[in-house]
């Protein structure tokens, strides 16, 4: 019970109301009066008894308001869109409870016990409401709990339980999964072909069963066997929660190690040609050079300004090229961490990119193969723009050296080991591989399973592995230009499940 | 636990509310009085209470039992599909001839819930095959509903149109304002309202190796927690957890996310229930909205339409179709269903306390129906505006300027019966009535030296004044106009091509001006508001596209110079949603054979013309009916559509007919409407009519146009305006376009004519209007002017009345009242022997009151 005013706003006199209810009114002359009794007590008994009452019943029902089990739900519901980790609007996230307290760019959110000081009920009520933005205003009760909760102190009891699904790999899939990555061993006999959640790896020569590798990410983006063949990496992530990278030992099909990066999926990519670091494009732009060493620190190259789809290195392990969803082609450099040069506009988005050292490829769903000779886009500087615009001095014309164009949108491009040829897919049934000197056709397979979205050539590009949509795999013999269709499988168990009722 | 039936299960409808007894105070009251140990506080509750439940049943309104039977509907139902349940509405209609919706407290029962059971909201859920028979009771009535169940032996797969395409929409996914944006958002983009579900599919199910949703772990698909809002999503939470919209998605997922074949039955048509409704006022309505599919089979769509009010005022809809009356009045409740728009007309009329309906006249077919409409609205019109005012208001109307001190006079004097129709006759024949209609056509086709010669808009001008002079009927100067062609000395009203940048422009002002349509938005996609599709956008553009325009040969060096030719080798524009060329097609209509090598728009201009074509007489009777009052039977007069009703469809349709039945004739018209009560109607409203801003039960004052305000300030001042940019000597009315220099005419809304809208024109006030007539120059240098009226009046050595009287006349073209007249000495008596400032003070008074500015 307080002394000295009472400012009318806080329930002070509930305690004496119906201590006074509960006594008749004969025991207030024990109680310290405060002001508002005072007044009261030149009025007639009956007449207190009803003001004591109304104060009793009006505040009596204000039970301790629960942060996680009515504060957290409005939170999650009206403010997380803006004010989260991902984007958090004036510096303010709600996500999470230390950056709560700690409030935003406008300071503290609230002051614990004193509603009309608290920024977060300022936002909230008026005439229209501040808060949410370009959405209704809070309905009255909602602003009564943020209200009551503030006014009983701001306490945390739980934290809020965000909850996520697990990932959940089917031992017999219901429908065929798709696959999204392919990569042969360096000596071409181990096939590692990524569906939706795990890696599948098998045998090119025999019909051993193929062995599962389970990870937890939801999609798996890109799978590759380092250049020694002892490692296989999986890359790939849960999109809009994080991204990471999985290493396996492709002997056992054990962990070697995994680290997680940024909180979107990580894309196509590459590893070094030292097999020490895979670059990885990531979804804010950058492209992140993870280490295989679990100690030593990811590095990161600020380059795009949409997702990077895929990474290649340069056989000297220098230099980057990478395409983006921003329809550029860019290249970086390793050492330095910068950009070298934007060799390339194209009018839609970048799906795959490749390189042979003479020649930086890329190809999208523009449908056309480029080729751009990097001695000469990378001669003389011109700085465009904020600096991100590096444009070549030489002319688009003089470095461009232009594959056929594709008969559909590119999804994935494949060198070989020896550089000399490149495998192209693109959602037609037709895949075709490439001399990369002089950019003939050697090899067309006339009907894969369209579309196909992963490939990979062996050592010498006389094995093509190819994935498709629809959940197969193929290998090829591709010495000849008319190449033989070796083997085919659906590499996991699918048995189609009635529809699901429920 | 059905998710599917827990959405209305959740509403906790009060209709009844109002007749269950006063709770909390009663029992506040009640604990406080066993409590009080003093027999005086006994006395005070007891009498409290007493008082409190008094207050109670007077608020009550008198009851009004219900007539005949319950209606529930549909009467039969025949299910087919276990996740497609359907809605019950049950109604009655009350004595007194009100709709009562009884679905939110009825009780439901199933006569076997093996084959089908209904929830406590009516919703009838498929169980298993075989006939049930469901048992509905409220109000102490009973009705029955018979029901078949016919499942396939295979449950229905879900399917990404019937069922996905619908959820993106309710949900909100694909709104203009979120992934409907042309660039999407966020990366990922749907067709603005669901426009092209062949497009949407790949964007959900292919995009960037499938990342959206996951066949095989349906719950952790990203398009699912991202609308649940258990992912940050900048969009908001769009589904609730097991709700319909989350669990319908989740389901398609689960069942393989698949594509529809291409044998899927088509949406044909969608229709909501009750189409009518009288309710009282705080009424509770549910609305079903029930589609229609190509294989005859139909469903209840209402938790998945989306509702609209279009009069707020009037009342307010939830989700899932349940309307609150909030005002009397009148509202259409608009649903849209994957682009189809269903319409219903919802009423909310005051308790019957003894209306008296006023007689039906017969002689005017305005006042016969707008009458009939009152009467159902339990509405009195107010009484006929008086004299001076009909004929202020008439003369600025017909003729553009207020009528002058000896017309009012003579008019007021005058003892015939007729004499208003007389004098309707009059100002048609006067000068004034041709440049004032001039001036009207000028704006709306755009006659304007922004775009055209010099000559051409004086000799456009002059076209259109011959036609109004002559009277010309309508579907002539239509036809005129949209088959005209060279230069202005060839034709003058060619000038109307020579105004558009390209035939996209000339679509759209003919279509907006002659059918009173916006065609623009279904350019690029399904119109948001209309059935309009790119395929009748480029159907009418295929009418206009043969036309060209070039510099005029004839007319070097002048400015603007143009020749409109007309390429008859043109064939049908191209619909860029399906890249394949679109032949001539009639607005909502069908596509005629024509001849190669004709001016296609001679057919448009024929079909658009004839009599009972639907667009053209509709739309110019509806526009002509808002240069009278303040708003259109249709509002707004040039954006029609289904899903903006007429306020009185019978009144517009009957105008209309009698127009076409008189040949086109736009005076007949203008006839009808003015020599209407309606029309002559005071706007001071009457204790049945005050909330009443829709039915012409009583005028609604509105402000004088620009060039009617100037025009009739310089009658009244005697001193004249000179406009750069128009000959001497011009008025206002009389301008060629809008380019002339006048601040006082710009400051009125008059419009430039760079637009076809009827809202160029601004008839709103605003403070710089306000403050320019209290000191800007117009009306201070006028009044203060030598040869200004109030010097002219103190030269002829008026005596206080015949000085104040005239004043008056002048400026308000009517006579003081006494008490004004009482005051007016005063304030002459104030200024002593400064008569001559006495009197310019007082006009200066008159001019900047809301009797001047205002028609009323």
């Amino acid at each position: 019970m307080k002394h000295g005013l009472n400012t009318g706003k806080e329930p002070i006199g509930w305690s004496v109301g119906c201590t006074m209810h509960g006594l008749g009114y004969r025991g207030v002359h024990h109680l310290q009066p405060s002001p508002l009794i005072r007044v009261l007590s030149v009025f007639h008994p009956w007449l207190k008894a009803v003001f004591a009452l109304l104060l009793c019943v009006s505040t009596a029902r204000a039970a301790d308001v629960s942060y996680q089990r009515e504060v957290w739900p409005i939170f999650k519901r009206h403010c997380l869109g803006c004010h989260t980790e991902g984007k958090a609007k004036g510096g303010l996230r709600l996500d999470d409870i230390a950056a709560l307290k700690k409030g935003g760019k406008h300071g503290a959110l609230f002051v614990a016990g004193k509603p009309d000081k608290s920024l977060l009920m300022q936002q909230v009520t008026g005439d229209p409401p501040e808060m949410p933005e370009n959405e209704p205003p809070l309905t009255a009760e909602k602003v009564k709990i943020l209200r009551d909760w503030i006014a009983q102190g701001a306490k945390i009891d739980a934290a809020p339980k965000v909850e996520r699904p697990p990932v959940v790999i089917p031992a017999t899939y219901a429908f065929a999964p798709s696959v999204t990555s392919v990569s042969l061993s360096p000596d071409g006999k181990l096939a590692a072909v990524a569906v939706r959640s795990e890696v599948v790896l098998f045998n090119v020569d025999d019909d051993a069963p193929p062995r599962r590798l389970a990870t937890d990410f939801d999609l798996i983006t890109h799978v590759e066997f380092s250049p020694d063949g002892k490692r296989l990496g999986a890359a790939g992530g849960s999109p809009q929660q994080f991204g990471g990278v999985i290493f396996f030992d492709p002997a056992d099909g054990k962990r070697q190690s995994s680290r997680r990066v940024g909180n979107d999926t990580l894309f196509k990519g590459s590893f070094s040609p030292d097999g020490q670091t895979i670059a990885l494009g990531g979804s804010g732009g950058a492209i992140h050079l993870i280490p295989v060493d679990a100690k030593a620190e990811v590095k990161a190259i600020d380059l795009h300004s949409d997702w990077v789809m895929a990474v290649a290195y340069t056989p000297d392990g220098k230099q980057l090229v990478s395409g983006s969803r921003d329809k550029t082609t860019k290249v970086s450099s390793v050492e330095s961490l910068k950009l070298l040069r934007s060799i390339d506009q194209s009018p839609d988005i970048i799906n795959a990119v490749a390189t042979d050292g003479t020649n930086a490829i890329s190809a999208g769903n523009a449908r056309a193969l480029n080729g751009f000779d990097f001695k000469l886009a990378l001669a003389g500087v011109e700085v465009t723009g904020s600096g991100n615009g590096a444009r070549p001095a030489n002319n688009r014309d003089q470095y461009l050296r232009a594959y056929e164009t594709q008969p559909e949108a590119v999804m994935a491009l494949a060198m070989s080991g020896d550089r000399k040829l490149l495998a192209v897919t693109t959602r037609a049934a037709e895949v075709r591989v490439y001399q990369t000197d002089n950019r003939q056709r050697k090899v067309a397979i006339a009907k894969a399973p369209a579309p196909v979205q992963a490939v990979a050539l062996n050592q010498d590009g006389t094995r093509l592995l190819l994935g498709s949509k629809t959940g197969e795999v193929q290998v090829y013999d591709t010495a000849t230009a008319a190449a033989k269709l070796l083997k085919t499988l659906v590499p996991v168990p699918v048995a189609p499940a009635r529809a699901a009722a429920r | 636990m059905n998710p599917i039936l827990n959405h209305r299960n959740a509403m906790n409808t009060e209709s009844n509310k109002h007749l269950q007894p006063a709770s909390c105070p009663s029992v506040f009251i009640a604990s406080l009085w066993l409590n009080s140990p003093s027999s005086r506080m006994k006395t005070f509750l007891a009498v409290t209470c007493a008082f409190l439940a008094a207050l109670r049943l007077s608020a009550a309104p008198a009851p009004d039992p219900i007539a005949g039977d319950l209606t529930v509907t549909p009467s039969s139902l025949t299910l087919v599909h276990t996740e497609r349940p359907h809605s019950l509405v049950v109604m009655a209609r009350t004595k007194g001839g009100y709709d009562v919706d009884f679905t939110g407290s009825a009780t439901f029962r199933s006569s076997n819930e093996k084959v089908a059971r209904v929830t406590p909201a009516g919703w009838v859920q498929p169980v298993a095959n075989g006939s049930a028979t469901l048992t509905v009771q409220a109000s102490g009535k009973t009705a029955k509903v018979s029901v078949t169940v016919q499942l396939p032996a295979e449950p229905t797969p879900a399917s990404f149109r019937q069922d996905v395409m619908p959820v993106l929409s309710k949900g909100g996914c694909n709104m203009g304002a979120c992934h409907g944006y042309s660039l999407g958002k966020n990366g990922f983009k749907l067709t603005l309202r669901g426009a092209d579900a062949d497009k949407d599919y790949p964007a959900l199910t292919d995009e960037f190796m499938e990342r959206r949703i996951n066949r095989h772990n349906p719950a952790a698909s990203l398009v699912l927690l991202k609308a649940l809002g258990d992912l940050p999503h900048e969009g908001g939470v769009r589904f609730d957890h097991g709700g319909l919209l989350h669990e319908t998605m989740r389901r398609w997922i689960a069942e393989g996310a698949r594509d529809d074949a291409p044998t899927l039955p088509t949406l044909v048509s969608v229709t909501i229930y009750p189409e009518k409704v009288v309710a009282m006022p705080r009424a509770r309505q549910q609305f079903q909205l029930v589609a229609k599919y190509s294989d005859g089979s139909l469903r209840d769509v209402s938790r998945t339409g989306i509702f609209t009010v279009n009069t707020e005022r009037v009342a307010r809809v939830d989700e899932v179709g349940l309307v609150v009356a909030t005002d009397l009045g009148e509202t259409a409740i608009v649903a849209r269903y994957e682009g189809i728009f269903a319409v219903a007309n919802f009423i909310v009329l005051p308790p019957n306390k003894g209306f008296q309906p006023t007689p039906v006249p017969t002689d005017n077919l305005v006042d016969r129906h707008i009458i009939t409409k009152l009467n159902d609205l339990r509405i009195r019109p107010s009484d006929l505006a008086d004299d001076e005012r009909f004929l202020r208001r008439a003369s600025v109307d017909l003729i553009g300027v207020q009528p002058k001190p000896e017309e009012v006079l003579a008019f007021v004097a005058d003892t015939s019966t007729d004499k208003r129709e007389k004098a309707i006759a009059a100002f048609m024949k006067r000068n004034e009535f041709v440049d004032w209609w001039s001036l009207k056509w000028g704006d709306l086709l755009q006659n304007s030296r922004n775009t055209l010669s010099d000559p051409a808009v004086y000799a456009f001008r002059e076209w259109i004044r011959a036609a109004v002079a002559r009277n010309l009927p309508m579907d002539e100067f239509a036809r005129e106009l949209l088959t005209a062609r060279g230069s202005f000395a060839d034709h003058p009203a060619a000038a109307y091509f020579a105004v558009s940048k390209d035939t996209d422009d000339t679509l759209q002002r003919s279509t907006q001006v002659f059918a009173g349509v916006r065609m623009l938005c279904a350019k690029c996609h399904p119109h948001p508001f209309e059935q309009w599709t790119q395929a009748d956008y480029y159907g009418v553009h295929s009418f206009f596209n043969q036309v060209a325009t070039k510099p005029d040969p004839r007319q070097t060096g002048v400015q603007n110079a143009k020749t409109v030719l007309v390429n008859l080798a043109t064939g049908s524009s191209t619909n860029p949603r399906t890249n394949k060329p679109q032949p001539p097609r009639y607005l909502g209509g069908s596509e005629p054979k024509l001849e190669a090598g004709v001016d296609k728009r001679e057919d448009y201009a024929r079909w658009l013309t004839s009599p009972d074509n639907p667009h053209f007489a509709r739309s110019l009777v509806n526009r002509v009916w808002s240069y009278f009052f303040h708003r259109g039977i249709m509002d707004p007069v040039d954006d029609l559509r289904s899903t903006s009703p007429p306020i009185n469809a019978p009144l517009l349709d009957a105008l209309t007919k009698d127009f076409v039945e008189h040949k086109f004739d736009l005076r007949h018209l203008m006839q009808v409407i003015v020599s209407s009560r309606a029309y002559q109607r005071s706007s001071v409203p009457n204790d049945t009519n005050g909330h009443d801003d829709a039915n012409f039960s009583h005028a609604i004052p509105r402000r004088l146009p620009a060039e009617a305000m100037l025009d009739s300030l310089v009658q009244a001042t005697g001193v004249k305006e000179n406009f750069g940019g128009a000959p001497a000597g011009f008025n206002a009315a009389q301008l060629p376009d809008g380019n002339v220099q006048s601040d006082f005419l710009t400051l009125f809304g008059k419009p430039q004519r760079m637009e076809a809208c009827e809202c160029e024109r601004d008839l709103g006030a605003n403070m710089l209007q306000a403050l320019h007539f209290i000191n800007g120059k117009s009306i201070l240098d006028r009044v203060t002017s030598a040869s200004g009226r109030p010097a002219l009046l103190i030269q002829q050595k008026l005596d206080d009345d015949k000085l104040i009287e005239q004043l008056y006349l002048w400026s308000l073209a009517r006579k003081p009242a006494a008490k004004e007249v009482a005051l007016a000495k005063k304030f002459m008596a104030a200024y002593g022997d400064k008569r001559a400032e006495a009197a310019q003070d007082f006009m200066w008074g008159l001019l900047n009151s809301r009797d001047f500015t205002l028609l009323h």
